[in-house]
């Protein structure tokens, strides 16, 4: 496992002939985006004239040729970066998990299963759309665990009929073996409640959550000001958090600094970061050589990776072996 | 565990069950050769394990008491405990001796 300036030392020299190729690849697609994106303003703003002279401005087929115009950009930009991804995937992010432990694996294209995602019980609504990518899976200092970026959604019909999609989860979403042996569930979520309405008042109306089953107080004032437990069994739950376990879960959300979702079932632990994005995509716009951007790969790798760490699921102190 | 002991009996249990434990690691640990076999090891783990459990149990039970207490002592819950003549419980503590810190002159002069 290596540490985060060895990793960056590691993006800046092991892979700068690498990022060096791609960056003038990179240029070379915005000024191709630039070129192209002006001749479209050029084309749109002489039809819209033209039909503004025909028909007038507020004319229905004027909103049907602005939204094919942003259509037919919206196609371009994508199959013109696409290979640009595809190529900063397979040359940097590749050799950068490499590098981090030569036992993982990395395919850029696959996700975790929608098996593991919906057992580990986080989320409660049933999902009509999942997708995701960057798939990482492997073992860390003897601890199997596989990670992807994750898209799930759901959709509702509103009174006229149109169908909406709604984001339940959008982030990083992880499963590794846990060092304990257990049996019920235990679900941590970010506390929503106790922030907005007081403890008081927030809960009161976690206890009468009736989509879950019942809530665990824990005698960690900080840990409860975070987050609310949920579980079936009162004493496993505070077997799996023990003061040091909830202390490292507090220190991993403060570090993270989006929501965090934690929950333990069937002797593992299933981890969600709602980052609300896509990772490990590179934009195209920024630099590839640009010292906040690389942080931020490096960092999401390390945080995700360093887990097991950080958690200390790799001590085997319990009867589990 | 017998059934129908009282609580007192259970802290008291539990506390001398601690003290065990603790004194078995100490134990241990004044002979290193011990840590090399297999048994013992396996012993460690066990014993690791009983008392995380353990103390899972004491946390979910003095959880489960402070919140009984809570609910005596506040208002409007507390009509209704003096009406049911609901008493406060005990919950477990942690022993004077485990309190102490550690001497680490005695250890020197042992």
């Amino acid at each position: 496992m290596k540490s985060v300036s060895e990793l960056t030392d590691f993006y800046y020299k092991e892979l700068y002939p690498s990022l060096n190729e791609l960056e003038t690849n990179r240029k070379q697609i915005v000024s191709h985006l630039k070129w192209y994106g002006s001749m479209g303003v050029v084309v749109f703003i002489i039809v819209a004239l033209w039909m503004v002279k025909n028909f007038g401005l507020f004319h229905p087929l004027m909103i049907g040729v602005a939204i094919g115009f942003i259509a037919i950009a919206s196609i371009a930009y994508r199959s013109m970066t696409s290979g640009y991804a595809k190529d900063f995937k397979a040359k940097i992010i590749t050799p950068m998990i490499g590098a981090i432990d030569p036992h993982l694996l990395y395919n850029p294209d696959f996700m975790i299963s929608q098996h593991l995602f919906e057992r580990s019980d986080l989320f409660k609504h049933s999902i009509d759309r999942y997708s995701g990518n960057d798939y990482v899976k492997g073992s860390i200092e003897g601890v199997p665990l596989e990670f992807s970026d994750v898209h799930a959604e759901y959709q509702t019909r509103d009174s006229k009929g149109r169908t909406q999609w709604h984001t339940l989860f959008r982030g990083l979403f992880l499963v590794a073996e846990f060092n304990k042996h257990f049996k019920a569930k235990t679900i941590i979520l970010p506390d929503q409640a106790e922030k907005s309405f007081g403890s008081l008042i927030g809960g009161w109306l976690q206890s009468i959550n009736f989509t879950r089953e019942g809530i665990i107080r824990l005698d960690d004032p900080e840990f409860e000001k975070h987050f609310v437990v949920y579980g079936s069994d009162p004493i496993e739950a505070r077997y799996i958090l023990t003061h040091s376990m909830m202390k490292r879960i507090l220190d991993f959300q403060r570090r993270v600094s989006h929501p965090l979702f934690v929950s333990f079932v069937h002797n593992h632990i299933h981890v969600g970061i709602g980052t609300g994005k896509d990772l490990f995509e590179p934009a195209v716009f920024t630099s590839l050589l640009d010292y906040k951007q690389a942080m931020e790969y490096v960092n999401t790798l390390q945080n995700t990776i360093g887990l097991v760490e950080e958690l200390k699921l790799n001590e085997k102190l319990w009867s589990k072996v | 565990m017998k059934p129908g002991i009282s609580d007192e009996a259970k802290i008291a249990l539990d506390a001398k069950l601690t003290t065990a434990l603790g004194a078995i690691n100490i134990a241990m640990e004044a002979y290193p050769d011990l840590k090399a076999n297999e048994n013992v090891m396996h012993l460690q783990r066990s014993l690791n394990e009983i008392e995380e459990q353990i103390s899972a149990a004491r946390r979910a039970y003095n959880q489960a008491v402070t919140d009984l207490n809570n609910a005596i002592e506040m208002f409007p819950t507390n009509l209704i405990a003096g009406w049911m003549n609901l008493q406060r419980r005990a919950v477990f503590e942690i022993h004077v001796t485990e309190r102490q810190n550690v001497n680490v002159g005695a250890l020197f002069n042992k």
